[in-house]
């Protein structure tokens, strides 16, 4: 009898039972879960109930199988109820379930019935002014656009909920903008997850969907599902390899951390440190990136060369970290004696050179006695640290100089012309001064010789000097050795000529970059589908040093690359191929794209050079 | 509304349909006996990886006949398609003394999910022309059917290769299962 008087009733009290019923096609295992839904919904609320929506959330997780399925119908038939209340709260709840119900949930509200039951009461023509919940309605679909379709991994299952958006605007319809930060939670999280994660997570989603497509059941589902149950068990190889997806995170985090570590390296001590968006934004990353790896640690307990490369990047981390922390705080001197040295071996086959500590102390040293060789025979030389010759020719000719003042061009000269001259004494003598470049006392040393300290030139005079002889000897260069090889009349590349004439046998030469400061060349050779490239770098200053110098490249996926270290960091001033670099690269097609970035210190500012090169 | 006119048209003309999921181990003949129900004619199969699924006609019911494969690597899949699932037909392959075990404990994870907790059960004992084969009865013993509480369900003597027994199948499906009205 009550139930009879209640469905007249017309004061505020009465409501349509929100309890949806269940039909043929939902399981009566489920009623827990309409029970919760409509206890979310329920019409006396005033605000969510955060905790009943989560219990939603956790039960649509734990149960799997239908109950997403189950629930965002429930969830859409009562935002289309006519209590105010319960639509507001509906919506509320489904955006809980969105946000936390992961792959099934998405699958099911990007479903065309989902879709047009959840707009089934905007009118054909937009309303003067939208109701609240129709507002509400408009801003999950944007919201789900801006987030879900663009940054899910799985967002080609999802278009339909760009259709819906596509329809809403053509009909006229205008979405509010998203708070950016309330849309954040739905980005793919960008956490760092190890492989096992990875493939657990990835067979959810397969679960998920195989489960959609059995229960859709029209001929093009029931193939896709026969094809995916291929792949889920395993009788077809899964497009993804998860381990060398978790390598490629964990190769992201490090470049991320390398970054950050060059940002601190590069700041001024003294100045306040403020940490703009991008620092805080890679900070961030870097920290979250932390406890994940030291769960990962645990996780691959018996690998131990991945747990030792895991435990040297978590290191690195939590160095940096620290020295984000005392920059911060002002403490420079601190934050300078924090040791950040970055993991040597690199997850992926790439190899990126990018130790900003190391100055390579032992190279240039290594670098004078290989060029040795080739000053020995310079010319007909086949070494491949000929490319060191010029350099090593400039800090010779100065040590001769510097005795003679100004006739140094003199001995230089015969330096050149008669190159068994060049005793490997004199050479590896020059070797040691750049080896220890601030005890040599002597200037034009100091300022010339290819790895000289970064101290920045003193005077233009000797510069003036040099620019000079170079030309000298360049031209007499050009003459002495045209005759052995290809003929060129422009002294400067006679200067190239002599630095590559027998370093690249076969090969062309291109520029790779030219700009105030720095030339960049490469020789190119190819065998097959195997590029060398040996990089050479010049400083067109004549006053100041290059240090600090960083060579990146990056190639297609389907490219192996293998970059060796180059053969300094530091290139004096005016030193024409003072560093090299030798790149391989494997497996390369006809045409071969490489990117590049260059990051170099002259004159105390930083300066990056990015760009890239075509058709090797 | 077509769709619901048809359903009223059902209603009226008695025609139903309704989900049947049917399973075993590996090679205990579940295409075959689809097949053999479908078009009249013993094909030969290879192993299924992944499903198929046919429509029969019996006495005026349409069986959505699922055959999902039976390999170990697909087995984890099954629960995918236990959902609104009306009917199981477990087929097992009378000869396999070997592995009636196996098959018993696949039966049971199967019956004990809680989506098929209302399902009918049909077992074909199949291959039943090998000499070899066992007396339903015994499979019934080897499967522990007796065991299952609350549960109809069915053993019936097959050979897929000729036909034998399938439509006997069918017919107590389709005499067993509720009417549309409950």
């Amino acid at each position: 009898m009550a139930d009879y008087t209640a469905r007249f009733r017309v004061d505020d009290d009465y409501y349509v039972q929100a309890t949806p019923r269940t039909g043929s096609g939902s399981s009566q295992s489920n009623a827990k879960l309409f029970k919760l839904i409509s206890a979310a919904c329920a019409p006396h609320l005033v605000e969510p109930n955060l905790a009943l929506d989560f219990e939603v959330a956790d039960y649509i997780n734990s149960k799997k199988g239908n109950s997403a399925r189950d629930a965002a119908q429930a969830i859409v038939k009562l935002i289309n109820h006519q209590s105010r209340n319960v639509s507001i709260m509906a919506l509320s709840l489904l955006d809980i379930c969105v946000k936390n119900c992961g792959y099934p949930f998405h699958l099911q509200i990007s479903r065309k019935e989902f879709l047009n039951e959840l707009v089934k009461k905007f009118p054909e023509k937009p309303p003067m002014n939208y109701t609240h919940t129709q507002c509400l309605i408009l801003e999950v679909l944007q919201d789900w656009r801006e987030t879900l379709c663009k940054h899910s991994r799985y967002k080609d299952d999802l278009g339909y909920i760009r259709d819906m958006h596509r329809l809403l605007t053509y009909k006229g319809y205008h979405f509010p903008e998203v708070n950016r930060d309330d849309a954040a939670v739905l980005r793919e999280a960008e956490s760092l997850k190890s492989a096992a994660e990875l493939e657990a997570e990835e067979q959810d989603a397969h679960s998920a969907k195989l489960q959609e497509l059995i229960r859709s059941g029209s001929p093009r589902d029931l193939q896709e599902a026969n094809h995916l149950m291929k792949i889920m068990a395993g009788f077809k190889e899964s497009k993804t390899n998860y381990a060398a997806k978790a390598a490629e995170d964990l190769e992201k985090i490090k470049t991320k951390a390398q970054l950050l570590d060059e940002m601190m390296q590069g700041h001024p001590s003294g100045t306040p440190f403020k940490p703009d968006d991008v620092y805080a934004e890679m900070y961030s990353a870097v920290k979250a990136a932390h406890p994940r790896i030291q769960k990962m640690t645990e996780e691959e307990g018996q690998d131990e060369e991945t747990v030792a490369k895991l435990l040297q990047l978590n290191d690195y981390l939590h160095s940096l970290v620290e020295k984000f922390e005392l920059l911060r705080k002002g403490d420079f001197g601190g934050a300078g004696a924090v040791n950040t040295k970055a993991p040597s071996g690199s997850a992926t086959s790439k190899a990126v050179v990018s130790d900003l500590i190391d100055f390579g102390d032992d190279e240039p040293a290594a670098g004078g006695a290989g060029g040795a060789t080739p000053a020995g025979n310079s010319g007909s030389g086949s070494g491949a640290a000929v490319d060191d010759l010029l350099g090593d020719l400039n800090g010779l000719s100065f040590n001769n100089s510097s005795g003679f003042g100004q006739g140094g061009s003199i001995s230089l000269l015969g330096a050149t012309n008669a190159s068994s001259a060049a005793s490997p004494a004199v050479s590896g003598a020059s070797g040691k001064h750049s080896g220890t470049p601030a005890g040599s006392g002597n200037l034009f040393d100091l300022d010339f010789s290819p790895s000289a300290s970064p101290a920045p030139a003193a005077t233009p005079a000797p510069a003036f000097n040099f620019s000079s002889l170079s030309q000298l000897t360049a031209n007499k260069a050009g003459e002495t050795h045209a005759v052995k090889t290809a003929p060129s009349e422009d002294p400067a590349e006679a200067w190239n000529f002599v630095g590559a004439s027998s370093g690249a046998a076969a090969g062309k030469e291109i520029s790779i970059l030219q700009t105030g400061d720095i030339k960049v060349s490469g020789l190119v050779s190819r065998s097959g589908s195997n590029v060398e490239i040996t990089l050479q770098f010049s400083n067109k200053s004549f006053t100041d040093n290059i240090t600090a110098l960083d060579f990146k490249i990056a190639a297609p996926k389907s490219v192996t690359l293998k970059l060796d270290p180059a053969s300094s960091d530091t290139l004096g001033a005016a030193s024409i191929n003072g560093v090299t670099q030798e790149a391989h690269v494997g497996n390369a097609g006809d045409k071969l794209k490489l990117r590049f970035k260059l990051n170099f210190n002259i004159g105390g500012k930083a300066v990056e050079e990015v760009g890239t090169v075509e058709d090797l | 509304m077509g769709n619901s006119m048809s359903k009223i048209l059902a209603k009226l003309f008695g025609s139903r349909e309704c989900r049947i999921l049917m399973l075993g181990l590996d090679a205990a003949g579940k295409t075959t006996i689809l097949y053999k129900l479908k078009l009249n004619q013993g094909i030969s199969t290879v192993p299924t990886v992944g499903f198929n699924v046919e429509v029969l006609t019996y006495k005026n019911i349409k069986f959505n006949v699922w055959d999902v494969g039976g390999q170990d690597k697909i087995r984890p899949l099954w629960r995918h398609y236990f959902t609104g699932t009306e009917g199981l037909i477990f087929v097992v392959d009378s000869a396999d003394r070997a592995r009636i075990d196996e098959a018993r404990q696949e039966l049971h994870r199967i019956i004990n999910d809680r989506e098929m907790k209302d399902v009918l059960l049909l077992v074909f004992a199949n291959k039943q022309d090998l000499k070899e084969a066992m007396h339903p009865k015994e499979v019934t013993e080897k499967l522990q059917l007796n065991s299952l509480k609350g549960r109809t369900w069915c053993v019936v003597a097959s050979t897929a290769k000729t036909g034998e027994g399938l439509v006997e199948g069918l017919s107590w499906l389709s005499s067993n299962l509720p009417s549309m009205d409950k």
